[in-house]
């Protein structure tokens, strides 16, 4: 009787994560289907899922296309890595730091700052938006890489700070109290006891943060206009026109535009569920 | 360790300086273009053509293409804030009185000549002209015609398009009998900027506008409630409308169209006749045919809108020559027939339209060119996206049925009271 529920209780979890899956990987499995179909079969009735013969001239085009949007694709792409990659470095170096200082330092004030960090995180972009842009302005930085990294970093920051800081709050402090005795100076500790043992946070932190800045459109949108600092998302926006959206090249570049994203989740996946998971289990 | 950090500290910071290190040294006279994908432009003929422009002139152009909306947001963001980020933007329609009362825009009259400006088409020019002073040269004529699926009407055996509001509902219903399709018409009334063109159609196809030429407002007078009555009905008592269309944006009504689930197309841009024969996007292909007339209420009341885009010189500039170099280049008569003969983009000059190169790659184009005789601009005010707001709100609740097609026309007509146009002031 007891070994029957067991069974039935793993039948309905099987079936949720089944459930789970599947509602993940239909929508990007439409996108890829419809970047291959041609638009006149993403409109028949009954819904054609496998196309009659493939359309790679948007693919074609994205590759060796010298002019229009497609052709310009390949240059947001190589933006958003630049931007992207920069502002999650730059992000884990400082907000690591920042996350140890909260975590292990006493200082006054020190719970009202990290509130006030953490704050920052509530209040939308479309608010900040216009200082930002005249900052911008004003320092010569529209539309430049520079001005992107900036504003990348200004939202994610406080995310890494609170991540890493929790991370930090689960070692024990007993290591850095035994390196300290064998006379490692604070920084020795934070990077040769604390750090390594922090991987699997730092590997949340960064895919969080580069998935952030990665699919960031509002700041982009209003900070860049040429391919100079154009990123993949708003290159994405400009499939569409006065009457209407160019949905097949819109679905190509969509795939296009989520590869470093999924191999970036593939390639550190066991540190994700590490750093998610970590400090979970008391003792 | 304390020289390792110092190392790693120096090192960000040259990558930093590297990064904020500005490029380009001065040479060349440059400008920034700002402008809209034209949405027949899919082989980026604009980009190469203003690189040819770079070629010929010297003048180096930051040539800037995004999507309308975004092309809205980022002019209408930097003339707002007084900023010359940009020599050469996009102008609609849709803003003429807007930028002509906020004193944005150069007037171009001394930077061409009449006989330049004389070849364009009147009704364009015209478009972007207030008092006198010419705001803008019109790159993109959007004028919306009617298309109609001639295979659908043969097979019902109706041999004509139809040409009154009365045809069009005995002709739906004969092909709704006929089982060729449950709603023949399609119709793009979301709760959009789209939608207040729709209705603009309508009301000028009855005889009806939001106020006339002497400052009387109209839009609550049997004839502008007798249009909103109609697009009611064809909803909900005729059931000759795609219930779906309030909504469809103009793309996917559109879509109904090249899929044959609908017979008509009201108010299609130019290039709905040569998607509807593209195999790879239209189920129609060959079926498709443009009217030489427009459907109305009377015959004499046929109308179309036209909705141009121009290229405008804003008064903050440094760069106003340059600018009008790229625009007196751009908008010329062989630039603007190469555009036409390879992306199909209506032409922008009278004598294209009698040019045998284009006539004999387009020949449907004589049926365009009776339609532009009856095309009527939206109402030229500076306040017409607050209208447009009002409006699209009001007729959406009547399509929902909450308020009846005289209650809208009371509701704008409210809106309207008090308002300028022309130096009057509207009133009942």
């Amino acid at each position: 009787m007891v070994g029957e529920y067991k069974k039935g209780g793993l039948v309905l979890l099987y079936a949720a994560v089944l459930f789970v899956c599947l509602s993940i990987l239909i929508p990007y499995l439409w996108l890829v289907i419809s970047s291959v179909s041609h638009r006149v079969e993403l409109t028949s009735i009954p819904l054609k899922w496998i196309p009659d013969s493939l359309n790679l001239e948007n693919y074609r085009q994205i590759v060796t296309g010298s002019s229009g949007i497609n052709a310009s694709l390949k240059y947001g792409l190589l933006n958003s890595l630049i931007i992207a990659g920069v502002a999650t470095l730059f992000c884990l170096f400082a907000g690591s730091l920042a996350a140890y200082a909260f975590s292990r330092l006493r200082f006054r004030g020190k719970n009202v700052v990290f509130s006030f960090i953490l704050v920052t995180q509530v209040m939308p972009m479309i608010v900040l938006i216009i200082p930002i842009y005249i900052i911008m302005s004003k320092i010569g930085l529209l539309n430049t890489i520079p001005a992107l990294i900036i504003a990348d970093c200004a939202f994610i920051l406080p995310l890494v700070i609170w991540l890493m800081r929790s991370f930090f709050e689960s070692i024990p402090r007993s290591l850095e109290e035994m390196a300290c005795i064998d006379g490692c100076s604070r920084f020795g500790t934070i990077f040769r006891i604390v750090m390594p043992l922090s991987t699997p946070g730092l590997a949340a932190s960064g895919i969080f943060a580069f998935i952030i800045a990665w699919n960031e459109f509002f700041s982009a949108l209003i900070l860049s206009s040429t391919i100079k600092s154009k990123t993949i998302s708003v290159i994405i926006s400009e499939y569409s026109s006065k009457v209407g959206v160019d949905y097949v090249a819109m679905a190509a570049a969509g795939v296009v535009a989520s590869i470093p994203p999924v191999l970036l989740a593939l390639l550190f996946q066991k540190y994700i569920v590490q750093g998610l998971t970590a400090g979970s289990v008391k003792g | 360790m304390k020289r390792k950090v110092i190392a790693l500290l120096l090192a960000l910071m040259l990558v930093g300086g590297t990064l904020f290190a500005s490029g380009d040294a001065e040479s060349a006279e440059r400008i920034t273009v700002i402008m809209p994908r034209h949405e027949m432009d899919l082989v980026g003929i604009w980009e190469r053509q203003t690189r040819e422009f770079e070629e010929s002139t010297g003048i180096q152009v930051e040539f800037i293409q995004m999507s309308w909306d975004e092309v809205q947001t980022k002019v209408m963001t930097d003339l707002a804030a007084g900023g010359n980020s940009y020599d050469v933007i996009e102008f609609d329609n849709g803003w003429v009185e807007k930028f002509a009362a906020a004193g944005w825009v150069e007037p171009l009259n001394d930077y061409g000549d009449s006989d330049y400006f004389n070849t364009l088409l009147p009704g364009l020019l015209n478009t972007f002209t207030v008092d006198g002073k010419i705001l803008g040269v019109s790159w993109n004529n959007d004028t919306r015609f009617f298309f109609y699926n001639k295979a659908m009407l043969e097979k019902a055996g109706i041999t004509a398009p139809p040409r009154t509001w009365a045809d069009v509902v005995a002709q739906s219903e004969k092909l709704k009998r006929a089982g060729l399709t449950d709603y023949p018409i399609a119709e793009y009334w979301n709760q959009e900027w789209a939608l207040a063109n729709s209705l603009a159609f309508y009301l000028y196809s009855f005889g009806a506008n939001y106020f006339d030429k002497d400052g009387n407002i109209t839009i609550n007078k049997p004839e502008a409630v007798e249009a909103l009555q109609f697009m009611y009905d064809m909803l909900y008592k005729q059931k000759i409308v795609n219930p779906s269309s309030i909504t469809l944006s103009q793309e996917a009504a559109a879509d109904l169209f090249y899929r044959g689930s609908s017979a008509f197309f009201f108010q299609g841009p130019p290039s709905t006749f040569s998607y509807a024969n593209d195999p790879t996007k239209s189920q129609v292909v060959g079926d498709v045919e443009v009217s030489e007339w427009l459907p109305a209420k009377a015959v004499g009341l046929q109308a179309t809108l036209t909705l141009p885009e121009a290229f405008a010189i804003p008064k903050a500039s440094d760069n106003k020559e340059a600018a009008w170099k790229y625009i007196r280049y751009m908008i010329s008569h062989d630039r603007d027939k190469e555009r036409a003969m390879e992306i199909g983009s209506l032409p922008l000059f009278k004598r294209s339209y009698n040019d045998p190169d284009l006539l004999e790659k387009y020949p449907y184009w004589v049926q365009f060119g009776k339609q532009s005789a009856v095309a009527q601009a939206l109402p030229l005010v500076d306040w017409y996206d607050e209208l447009v707001q009002k409006t699209i709100v009001a007729v959406q609740q009547m399509f929902q049925g909450t308020k009846s097609a005289q209650d809208v026309g009371d509701e704008i007509a409210e809106f309207l009271k008090g308002r300028e146009y022309n130096g009057m002031i509207l009133h009942e």
